[in-house]
């Protein structure tokens, strides 16, 4: 992986992406271009169908631009085949779903560990960084549970630890809280806020919740496919607000 | 990973190999008993003696009627001095006859024989003397009997010297044959030698059913079975000779009982191969049922290979689980088949190499269609899916 050191964790020029829905092309964005520095704290918000999600996949490189570039931590997605951007995936960026998305069957420590089996990092390896992983956030002692024996709260903690296994540049994190009573949702924020400062890593979160954008030291608004207002720039609109006729290189 | 999502779904497991376990144990116990009865037939053309060549008037084959032989003693000498070594050549003559012990009475094939019926055939003896050259020339009423014949007749009680009656005329026991099984049908443990000058007398005919030559080598079954047949043609203008040799005879049974197994191994694989698509079928749901799995292996860094290759292996286990299971209850099946019943079964390492092959073969081919559904899952909707 090319990974240049210093690069930006994200750089998105022009960004656009279209579905086409029964035959009728759906805009979900329109045109985004924002830059996400290392060890930044950032909140994507906006109503539901803005398209907050579907940069938060463009983001986790799920997902392509129909147009525009995008750069992980200087990486052109473009260039990478589906083999490169799961490669990517693995080991630059980290996962945290709003509905958790653990393998119900294993146990907590299995669940971290996953990761780092598409990494080739063989079993004892694996199990001793994915229990660091787990003490790291309070569940030293729910290695061997599966997430039906723990609460919300817990089994989004185990997800964070397997966001966190593979030492990501960047955790992206689609409505951590929205799944988790107001107790449980600020313990989460708490343990995100401490990844960031403490261990460096930057922070995407997508929510619609008020109060938990307001955690972030950034916030981006989206809104109709577009970025609505970016508190790096504290000015109304993004630089690049505005649909562009550009078509994918 | 694969053997825990087999687990999780158990009942659907089980049912789903039990498709291959039906095909590959059905492979294994049809290739058995085909092969079992090949080799039992070939066991007995062995078992008549090496290098015999059989001639007979008329043509051989299958489904031919017999032809009436006009075959007699002076032909038998004409093939002797023809192959040059008298002892090799030997003659027959048969007919169903009783004999009769006392108040005990069989039904035996009497068969008038010469004193070189030994050096040509393998039929030890348990008791007494093979018939002599003496017993030929002075047509003596003397009789070897078969080793079926000697025990319904005499059961426990030594039969040398005593004596029988076939057809009304006494025979003193000379001879008992060791049990040799039968060839074709042909019982031969219910047979009684007599000379054959005895038995065309008994009989009352001066014809023979068919001369017996060895071969001295493998080598010499051809010549010799020209040669006999074109000097008997010569002597007879117009008239046919066969003369069979147990290669020929191996040849073509052999190929008929290989397709037969062939047929078998047909049909049990048609049953194999529908086991196969359930396998398919079963991999199809797995793949649709876990799409937020898959949907979250790839979100984590799962290449396409990876996921292909988990649900590949995760078929390519249940069939061979199938196949092993299979075989396992095949060669049992097969080997109690053998011990009770008369069927012969034969077990060979190629039908369970196959089979086993096949089964494994079968999870990768009805694999890769679902598992490549699996792999090309777009992550963003597969998360998605409920």
């Amino acid at each position: 992986m090319n990974d240049l050191e210093g690069a930006p964790a994200f750089e998105a020029v022009d960004l656009a992406r279209s579905y086409k829905l029964e035959g009728v092309s759906v805009d979900a964005l329109r045109g985004v271009s924002l830059r996400i520095e290392r060890g930044e704290f950032v909140a994507i918000i906006g109503p539901s169908g803005s398209g907050k999600s579907t940069l938060m996949h463009l983001l986790g490189c799920l997902d392509r631009p129909t147009s525009g570039t995008l750069r992980v931590n200087g990486v052109d997605v473009a260039t990478l085949d589906d083999t490169g951007l799961a490669e990517l995936r693995n080991q630059a960026v980290g996962f945290v779903f709003q509905s958790f998305h653990l393998l119900g069957r294993t146990s907590a420590l299995e669940n971290v560990a996953l990761p780092l089996v598409y990494r080739g990092v063989g079993k004892a390896e694996r199990r001793r960084r994915a229990r660091r992983a787990l003490e790291a956030v309070g569940l030293a002692h729910r290695l061997d549970h599966r997430p039906s024996q723990m609460s919300g709260g817990e089994q989004q903690r185990v997800a964070i630890a397997r966001a966190l296994v593979g030492d990501p540049k960047v955790v992206l994190a689609d409505e951590p809280t929205g799944n988790l009573d107001s107790r449980n949702g600020q313990e989460v924020m708490g343990i995100l806020a401490d990844l960031n400062s403490a261990g460096g890593v930057a922070v995407v979160l997508v929510t619609h919740e008020r109060e938990v954008a307001d955690l972030a030291r950034r916030r981006i608004h989206v809104r109709d496919g577009l970025i609505e207002l970016d508190t790096a720039h504290e000015a109304g609109g993004g630089p690049h607000a505005g649909r562009t006729g550009r078509d994918a290189p | 990973m694969a053997l825990e999502a087999l687990r999780v779904n158990r009942l659907r497991s089980a049912l789903t190999m039990f498709g291959v376990v039906v095909g590959v144990l059905a492979v294994v116990i049809l290739v058995a008993i085909g092969t079992g009865a090949k080799e039992a037939i070939e066991k007995e053309i062995a078992g008549l003696g090496s290098n015999i060549i059989l001639v007979v008037p008329g043509q051989v084959g299958l489904g031919a009627a017999p032809t009436q032989s006009r075959l007699n003693l002076a032909d038998v000498a004409f093939v002797r001095r023809l192959v040059g070594d008298p002892a090799k050549v030997t003659v027959a003559v048969n007919s169903g006859e009783s004999v009769r012990v006392g108040r005990t009475e069989v039904f035996a094939t009497i068969t008038g024989t010469d004193e070189n019926l030994p050096n040509i055939f393998d039929r030890p003896l348990r008791r007494g003397r093979y018939l002599s050259g003496t017993d030929v020339d002075t047509r003596r009423r003397v009789a070897v009997l078969g080793s079926e014949v000697g025990a319904k007749l005499f059961g426990d009680i030594d039969p040398i010297g005593r004596q029988v009656t076939i057809s009304g005329v006494r025979f003193r026991v000379i001879g008992l044959y060791e049990p040799v099984g039968a060839t074709f049908g042909v019982a031969r443990d219910q047979e009684v030698h007599v000379p054959v000058t005895t038995a065309q007398r008994l009989i009352g005919l001066s014809r023979i059913n068919g001369i017996a030559v060895g071969a001295s080598g493998p080598d010499e079954i051809e010549p010799l079975r020209q040669r006999v047949v074109e000097g008997l043609s010569g002597r007879y203008p117009g008239e046919r000779f066969s003369a069979v040799t147990q290669t020929q005879l191996l040849g073509t049974i052999g190929s008929v009982l290989g397709m037969l197994t062939g047929v078998l191994a047909a049909i049990a694989g048609i049953s194999l191969l529908v086991g196969g698509v359930g396998v398919s079928n079963i991999m199809l749901v797995s793949v649709r049922e876990r799409t937020r799995e898959i949907g979250l292996r790839k979100a984590l860094g799962a290449r396409q290979r990876d996921v292909l290759g988990q649900f590949l292996i995760e078929a390519v286990l249940l069939t061979t689980i199938g196949g092993v299971i299979g075989i396992l209850i095949g060669v049992g099946g097969s080997l109690l088949i053998q011990a009770v019943s008369p069927v012969p079964a034969a077990i060979t390492w190629w039908s369970i190499a196959l089979a086993f092959g096949v089964s494994v073969g079968v999870g990768v081919f009805f694999g890769v269609a679902p598992a490549r559904r699996a792999a090309r899952l777009d992550p963003v909707i597969a998360l998605r899916a409920e």
